[in-house]
């Protein structure tokens, strides 16, 4: 204790401000080797990324992460053409629906119900259709928009997986009549949907 | 002083009495500042805490309507307290979009600001053996400053904000910043060390200086704008560079303003109350210098995974890091300091008041880079993470620091002793707790809205679709983040009324006593003038960083505070223009898209709605490069977007959904009407407040040339047709969102003629215009140009150009 106090006063400047004293003690060891590891990791990581040319940014990430799951979608769900027969199959199948119902919430829900029974856009789950003809209409729907605008054209912004997925699934709610936004004068009756081919 | 003599070490030459000049302090200015510093911070609590609380209102509300508390609470007071938060919504002055500015325009500029003045007008005259060199300016600054925060918190309820974060204040409020700011406090700050009468500058001089003159490069530059009425502005720059500007100004606000001038309070403050020799003074010139230095370029790591050029993101990254280490020398500094005192700290507030402060800096200051590392931020950005991390800053290192401040020098200004030790010691505790359950509370909030927004299933698809379920499972902290918030609150009433009981003490008339010093001498005849080698028989090499190390050459400078503030200056925009340059000159930083076209003038107006309301508050418009963002909301954002867009609107936090790409999304009228007059009509359980004073209220149709016309100043490519018909193409565009509306709901019709004046439809068309040039058809002859824009947004922006 004696010896540190000595050393401390040793170590005093001769600095005085309004009483304020400063020792001259050296600059911890363990900081100026951490502020030094900070500056030649910093180099090295700089000198890196900068040759990989875009591969370790966000966007080369980005690029890796869709070409990982663009391959599992299309080992889990095959190849999926736009046609009548893929959707009739979806909507047989709960698992393709499950996952149709996620995009659901996620895009269409805010405008057409958190079930399908419309708020600004039509309900989905009477009998009456304004845009939709047959089950490939639903599909278009979707993909290019409808309603003047009112309806966005989804092409630019969902895999094609996807988009047949969720049309899947707005297609399987025909029929439940939830109670929402009521049919309007434009809405009329369409043939119902294909039923699968019995194996 | 004691220790002199007893060590004997006291250097200053003898003077005889007739050369001596007599001088006082002006403590008055002191008391003024201290004062203001202490209201100002209970008003920014309190609106802090009131915004904190309209994040959960709407939850409270569908409580007391079909919730636990309608079954709890009788009906009677169930209505009335669903009455009272109605009126509460429907006052457009009160929203959380136009509070959360006030709020923390109030807490840095009006608390934190007051708390620095208070404390540099204490220290300095102190320091520098001298009398502020005009008390008359000393006032000026201080009523001037009162008088720009008394205009902030009318200006920014009311809409009048350039929506930049912590740069809201418009342009003339400006001008009056920067003369208050640097002509006023600056000129009397650099004029008393002048005039000075101790020959060298303390480490807190230095900060002063750094501050003083950083903070106005900042605030000019961040604030140049082009003016389109007297109230009303637009940035001379845009999208990328107008968010690269914003956050080199506002990241350096918080070194420059919440850094800086509190690590030189601290460096008075700290050994005044501790009776201890600060421990290391080599430590403060390293620290000080790098700091200085390195806090400057990292402003980027704000914005990572944005559409600014990956270089500067690197940039920003890792002068975070490099920043952890100068930062720590000042926790370091501060608590090595107390070596020995530490008793001292178990029974004086003021000591326990700085140690909390000191141990949140050195958290936030870990934080910070760690928060910087860019995969840490995927996951932090645009989350609560980020407002809990100000607030353990803002709070625990400011606010503890500026406190435990007031507690020392409270007795000292007003001559009487504190009237209750025991309230300062609750007043402690209450900010303690207070600010851990504020910051745990949001911690928790952000992880768990963070990991939500990014977790996708097995399939590819997001687990959490729906935006809302992750705020449903963050709202129960929001509860607990006003609860700690309001402790904190009540903690400073107590001080408030413990520092009026003290002024009640008062002597009748201060004391004001008077000291002796020596004026400087025109040269210095100290005995430091030069470094000798201490060493022997080594290489030349070895004696120069010796020489190095005695920091001679520094004690030189501390002797020339003019020579002191240009090695400021140059550190500091030397490091910005490494950055600036390349960000404004180099064309690849923001490739042009063909199909980007300026706003429509409606558009434009129905933005600046959007800006006067402050949707950027809540809303982002930036989709980062990220998987699951892209799943959400659409393809990522490009740079070439944002060329027209003066300001950028690319919030900070995403309360609601990001709107990037609004217009593809949603582009229906008649949600959009439903949604503002009501948000939980189209989205239950949304925590929006309802807007519907956007349809009463009539659009400034009469000021829309005028704002085309800045816009065109700003070199936005609007045609001489577009620029005269500006209004008339306004109208046009405004009936047909109506007439679409209508169409949608025909029971609207009546009201078609009304409406088409309103903002709201000028709000409607600006939402849907949002992210929709993208996907738009280019013309045959521009089509080339768009390919290769498009391919070199999406794969070769992240190439760095600089120094090739």
């Amino acid at each position: 204790m004696a010896d540190d106090k000595k050393k401390d006063i040793d170590n005093l400047t001769d600095h005085n401000y309004d009483g304020i004293m400063e020792y001259d003690n050296p600059l911890p060891g363990w900081w100026v080797w951490l502020f030094w590891g900070t500056i030649v990791f910093s180099i090295i990581y700089f000198f890196i990324v900068t040759m990989a040319q875009g591969e370790l940014s966000p966007h080369g990430q980005l690029r890796r992460e869709k070409a990982h799951w663009a391959k599992v979608k299309l080992d889990k769900l095959g190849e999926m053409e736009p046609s009548e027969a893929t959707l009739v199959r979806l909507m047989h199948e709960p698992e393709m629906l499950d996952q149709g119902r996620s995009l659901y919430v996620g895009k269409c829900a805010v405008c057409h119900g958190q079930n399908g029974e419309g708020i600004v856009g039509p309900n989905m789950t009477d009998e009456k259709y304004r845009n939709v003809k047959d089950l490939m209409g639903i599909f278009e729907v979707v993909k290019n928009g409808a309603g003047n605008g009112s309806m966005p054209a989804w092409k630019t912004q969902m895999m094609e997986p996807d988009m047949l997925m969720v049309s899947a699934y707005v297609a399987s709610l025909r029929g439940k009549n939830l109670p929402g936004k009521s049919v309007e004068d434009a809405d009329v009756d369409i043939a119902p949907w294909p039923q699968p081919e019995k194996k | 002083m004691t220790n002199d003599t007893v060590l004997g070490k006291d250097s200053a030459p003898q003077v005889s009495e007739d050369q001596l000049e007599h001088f006082s302090y002006d403590d008055k200015i002191v008391r003024m500042f201290l004062t203001a510093m202490l209201v100002w911070g209970i008003v920014a609590f309190l609106v802090g805490l009131i915004v904190a609380i309209e994040l959960f209102l709407p939850s409270l509300k569908e409580s007391l309507l079909n919730g636990v508390l309608a079954s709890i609470l009788p009906a009677v007071f169930s209505d009335m307290f669903v009455n009272l938060i109605d009126k509460f919504f429907s006052i457009e002055y009160l929203t959380f979009a136009r509070l959360r500015p006030l709020h923390t325009n109030a807490a840095i500029f009006a608390f934190a600001g007051n708390a620095i003045f208070a404390a540099v007008y204490y220290s300095t005259q102190r320091l520098c053996k001298a009398r502020m060199w005009s008390d008359k300016l000393s006032k000026m600054h201080f009523w001037g400053w009162q008088l720009i925060i008394v205009s902030a918190a009318l200006t920014l309820p009311l809409g009048i904000t350039q929506s930049k974060e912590y740069a809201e204040l418009e342009w003339p409020i400006d001008i009056a910043i920067a003369v208050v700011w640097l002509g006023i406090f600056g000129g009397n700050f650099m004029m008393t060390v002048l005039k000075r009468r101790e020959r060298h500058m303390y480490v807190s001089i230095w900060f002063y200086i750094a501050t003083i003159v950083t903070v106005a490069l900042l605030h000019v530059f961040n604030n140049l704008v082009v003016p389109s009425g007297f109230l009303k502005s637009y940035p001379i720059y845009a999208g990328v560079q107008d968010a690269f500007m914003q956050w080199w100004y506002g990241h350096n606000a918080v070194a420059f303003f919440l850094t800086t001038p509190f690590l030189g309070l601290m460096y008075y403050f700290l050994p005044k109350a501790a009776d201890r020799p600060v421990f290391s003074y080599r430590l403060s010139i390293i620290h000080f210098w790098s700091l200085v230095f390195i806090y400057i370029w990292a402003g980027p790591h704000h914005l990572h995974y944005t559409a600014l050029p990956d270089w500067a993101s690197s940039l920003g990254m890792l002068f975070s890091l490099m920043l952890w280490m100068p930062s720590w020398g000042g926790m370091i500094n501060g608590l090595l300091t107390l070596r020995g005192a530490w008793h001292k700290v178990l029974s004086d507030p003021v000591l326990k008041f700085f140690v909390v402060a000191i141990t949140f800096y050195g958290m936030s200051t870990f934080e910070g880079p760690l928060l910087s590392i860019k995969s840490v931020n995927a996951l932090s950005h645009y989350t609560d993470w980020t407002i809990a991390h100000v607030h353990a800053g803002a709070l625990g290192w400011n606010g503890f620091m500026a406190f435990g401040m007031l507690y020392w020098l409270a007795p000292r200004i007003f001559q009487a002793k504190l009237w209750s030790q025991k309230m300062a010691n609750a007043h402690f505790w209450m900010a303690t707790i207070g600010i851990l359950l504020y910051v745990l509370s949001i911690y928790v909030a952000g992880l768990t809205q963070g990991l939500m927004w990014r977790a996708i299933d097995d399939n590819g698809q997001l687990q959490y679709a729906d935006f809302i379920v992750t705020i449903d499972s963050i709202i129960p902290m929001y509860y607990v983040r006003a609860l700690g918030g309001g402790l904190f609150l009540v903690g400073a009433l107590a001080c408030a009324f413990n520092y009026f009981m003290t002024w009640k003490n008062r002597p009748a008339k201060y004391d004001e006593p008077t000291y002796a010093a020596a004026p400087l001498k025109k040269v210095y005849e100290g005995k430091e003038a030069t470094a000798e080698a201490r060493l022997e028989g080594v290489a030349d090499m070895a004696k120069a960083i010796d020489k190095f190390n005695q920091f001679k050459w520094h004690r030189r400078w501390e002797r020339l505070p003019v020579r002191f503030t240009i090695f400021v200056v140059i550190s500091v925009v030397v490091a910005s223009l490494f950055e600036i340059i390349p960000t404004f000159l180099i064309r690849s930083n923001v490739p042009t898209i063909a199909s980007v076209k300026p706003y429509t003038p409606l558009e434009l107006a129905g933005r600046d709605v959007y800006i006067a309301e402050g949707c950027y508050n809540c809303h982002s418009q930036m989709i980062r490069p990220i998987f699951a963002e892209e799943l959400r909301y659409g393809e990522y954002s490009k740079p070439g977007e944002f060329v027209y867009d003066h300001p950028h609107q690319w919030g900070s936090r995403r309360i609601g959904p990001d709107l990037a790409r609004e217009g593809v999304t949603r582009p229906s009228a008649v949600w959009h009407y439903r949604h503002f007059l009501n948000p939980p009509d189209t989205s239950p359980r949304s925590v929006m407040p309802p807007y519907p004073w956007l349809f009463e209220k009539e659009l400034a149709w009469s000021s829309i040339k005028t704002r085309v016309w800045a816009m065109r100043a700003l070199g936005v490519p609007y045609s001489d047709e577009e620029y005269a018909n500006a209004r008339e193409l306004a109208e046009e565009q405004a009936k047909d969102v109506v007439a679409k509306l209508v169409a949608d709901a025909p029971s609207l019709a009546r009201k078609a003629k009304d409406l088409e004046k309103t903002e709201g439809i000028a709000l409607i068309a600006y939402l849907q215009r949002l992210g929709t040039d993208i996907t738009k058809e280019v013309d045959e002859d521009a089509a080339d140009v768009k390919d290769t824009a498009n391919e070199v947004a999406s794969d070769k922006e992240a190439k760095p150009e600089v120094g090739g």
